[in-house]
Order: structure tokens, then sequence, then C-alpha cells
């Protein structure tokens, strides 16, 4: 090659990599999907357990639902206290866990309610890993 | 001017003008998530900012791996969480941070299987462990008490505080199981099939959902034929 154009390709080659830089872009995730906004997420989660339960159309156990739902948003409560519509059948289930001291343990539950809490369990757990697939392709993504 | 020498003297232009551009890079502020990138997806999953937490409840149902923990506002008598997983898995229970007081009465225990209204799933006939050997209670020994696998991909635990403050974490983690045998369904739809590799054993699959069942594709291994009667 002649040296003429050698040169000029050498040149040209050293000058374009002495780009000048711009301000970057900060990396800052948005405000919701850091750990910080932990309300936004529980008012999620609870419209998430109402969108849950309000597929069952059982007309005799709709007061039976609200109760559930009310129990199962807050944190600590004692179930067995929060069930009104079938508190003989509650009692009853209660007594007879209080008197058994060994096994057989028992919870003396419907499989109304159990189907519910299999739905509401199913939910969190399609919505932890949507949060863990969305992590982990934004780090593969980068 | 000849082609090579005019495409390099155009080159050259070309990479003067570029001095004028703006480059743009994202500003990484953590400089570690550089070296993150680089951990397998299993430690990922182990590192403490993917491990799902959130309180138990005294009457819960958990299906997600994750680490929960419950603390007693007050004394509660009677509580349960059912544990249910994929039909091909299995779960392995793991107590931490136990603050009970077992010589008050207080218990925990983890149960190889779902117990409602006093039955038992799987059934006495179908599991392969007698009754008291489903049972860990983490009383009678807290060191080999603290863990616990299930044989199929449904687990319980039960237990009882009498004090405020007091309580425990667990920490659960599904196990891939090949060959299931005794099986509850999470869903009232579906299609499941179930393989015995040269293996005698009772197994059960079961739904708590009123449903429609059919059976095909059946496969018997010493069977005459594989035709189901119709009159069964």
């Amino acid at each position: 090659m002649k040296p003429v154009p050698l040169l000029l390709l050498l040149s040209s080659v050293l000058l374009s990599s002495h780009l000048r830089p711009a301000a970057g872009r900060p990396r800052v995730l948005p405000g919701w999907l850091d750990g910080s906004s932990r309300l936004q997420m529980q008012r999620l989660e609870e419209s998430l357990l109402r969108a849950a339960l309000a597929g069952e159309n059982t007309a005799s156990s709709d007061l039976l639902d609200e109760n559930i739902l009310r129990f199962l948003e807050s944190r600590n409560p004692d179930p067995l206290y929060l069930l009104p519509a079938k508190e003989g059948e509650v009692r009853a289930a209660v007594h007879l866990l209080k008197r058994s001291e060994d096994p057989p343990l028992s919870i003396d539950l419907t499989f109304h309610l159990l189907r519910n809490m299999i739905q509401i369990a199913k939910v969190e757990n399609q919505r932890e890993q949507a949060l863990l697939n969305r992590n982990l392709l934004d780090e593969v993504g980068k | 001017m000849s082609v090579a020498p005019r495409t390099h003297f155009l080159l050259f232009l070309i990479s003067l003008s570029s001095r004028m551009g703006l480059s743009r890079y994202i500003e990484d502020i953590e400089a570690a998530d550089g070296l993150y990138s680089l951990l397998s997806l299993d430690q990922k999953r182990d590192s403490e900012d993917f491990i799902f937490r959130r309180p138990l409840r005294c009457l819960d149902m958990l299906a997600t791996d994750g680490s929960y923990t419950f603390v007693a506002s007050r004394p509660q008598l009677a509580c349960a969480a059912f544990i249910i997983a994929e039909p091909s898995e299995v779960i392995s229970l793991e107590l931490s941070d136990v603050n009970i007081d077992c010589s008050a009465g207080d218990f925990i225990k983890m149960f190889d299987g779902w117990v409602l209204k006093g039955e038992k799933f799987p059934s006495k006939q179908d599991h392969e462990l007698p009754l008291h050997q489903r049972y860990t209670d983490y009383c009678s020994s807290p060191a080999t008490g603290a863990t616990s696998r299930s044989s199929q991909n449904v687990a319980m635990i039960f237990f009882r505080l009498h004090s405020a403050d007091s309580g425990f974490t667990l920490a659960i983690k599904k196990l891939h199981n090949p060959f299931p045998c005794n099986i509850m369904s999470q869903s009232p739809e579906g299609s499941f099939t179930m393989v015995l590799p040269h293996q005698r054993k009772n197994c059960s699959f079961s739904i708590i959902y009123p449903v429609e069942i059919r059976l095909t594709d059946l496969s018997l291994g010493h069977a005459k034929s594989n035709e189901l009667s119709p009159r069964v």
C-alpha cells in the first residue's frame, strides 16, 4: 500500500476513537421497581386478591368470601374468630384443636376455602415469578 | 486520484468531523452490578436480593419459594400453613431463627402431606412411610427436626405458640421430582401423565375441584391389552 493512503487510514482511525463524551444517562430505576414503595405493592397485592376472589360466583358463600378476604388481607389475624357466617362450625373446630394435645392435628376447612387459598397463593407465585423474570431480563439486556 | 487513495482521503475527512459529534453512554452508578451479571442463575436466586420474603400468617397457603417469618403478636394456639407445589416438584422445608418455648407447650410440626378434617392426603395406604414418620417435630430434636422434605407436591406445617414475640422463620424450596407418585392438582383443568418406571406401588392423583375426569392413553406393563373397559 502506498504510504500516504495508509497514513490517512491510520489517522482516520485514531481520530474517530477520540469522540467527545457527552453527559451520560444515569441508570436510575423507576420508583415502583425498587423495594422502596412497599405501600404500592401492597395495594397491588390487595387488588390482585380481590380480582382472584371475584371469580367465585357461589351466591351462598359471598358473605364468607368477604370475610375470608378481610382476614387474609390483614397481617396476623386469628382466622377462626373472623367468620361469623359459620360460627358454630368454627367454634367446634377450635374446641377440637384445643382438646387434642398431640396429633391428630387437623384444620377444619371447607374445600371452597381451600380452593380460594390455592388461587391466592398461585397469584402470589405468578407475581413473584414475573418479578424475577423482569430482574433477570434487566440484567441480561444490559 | 485513483479509487483507493480517494477512499482513504474521504475516510480521513469523515473522521475529522467525528470530533464534533457527541457520544452517549450509560452511566452505571452501581459498579458492582457488572460483576453481579457474571453470577449464574442459581447463585442469583440464592443471593439476598432475590429471596422472596413475607410474613407468615396463622392460616396460610404457600406456593412460592422463599422465606416466611411468623411472629406471634398474641398467643396463637391453632395455626397451620399449607404448602403446595407443581405436580412434578417436592417441597423442602427448613426452620431457622426458632424462638419458641417447647416446655410451655409450644410446638412446630411439619407433615409430609395435608391433613384436612382429620383425613390425611396421601392416605395411609398410598404413602410409603408410616404415619408417625411423616411428622417432623421440632421440639423432640431441634437438630434434626428443623428440616423436612416431602414425598409429593404438598406439605404442611402446624404450630402453636403460647407467648407473644415468639416466632420462627420457614424457608421453602421446591425440588424437581421426575416421576411423581401422589399428586394434588393445583388447577381445575389440564392434563397430567403419570409415569411409573418399573415400580410396584400405589399412586394417586387428587383434585379438589368439581371436574370431569377422563382416562386416556393407558400403557400398562404386563396387561393383555390397554383397552379401558367401558363397564368399570
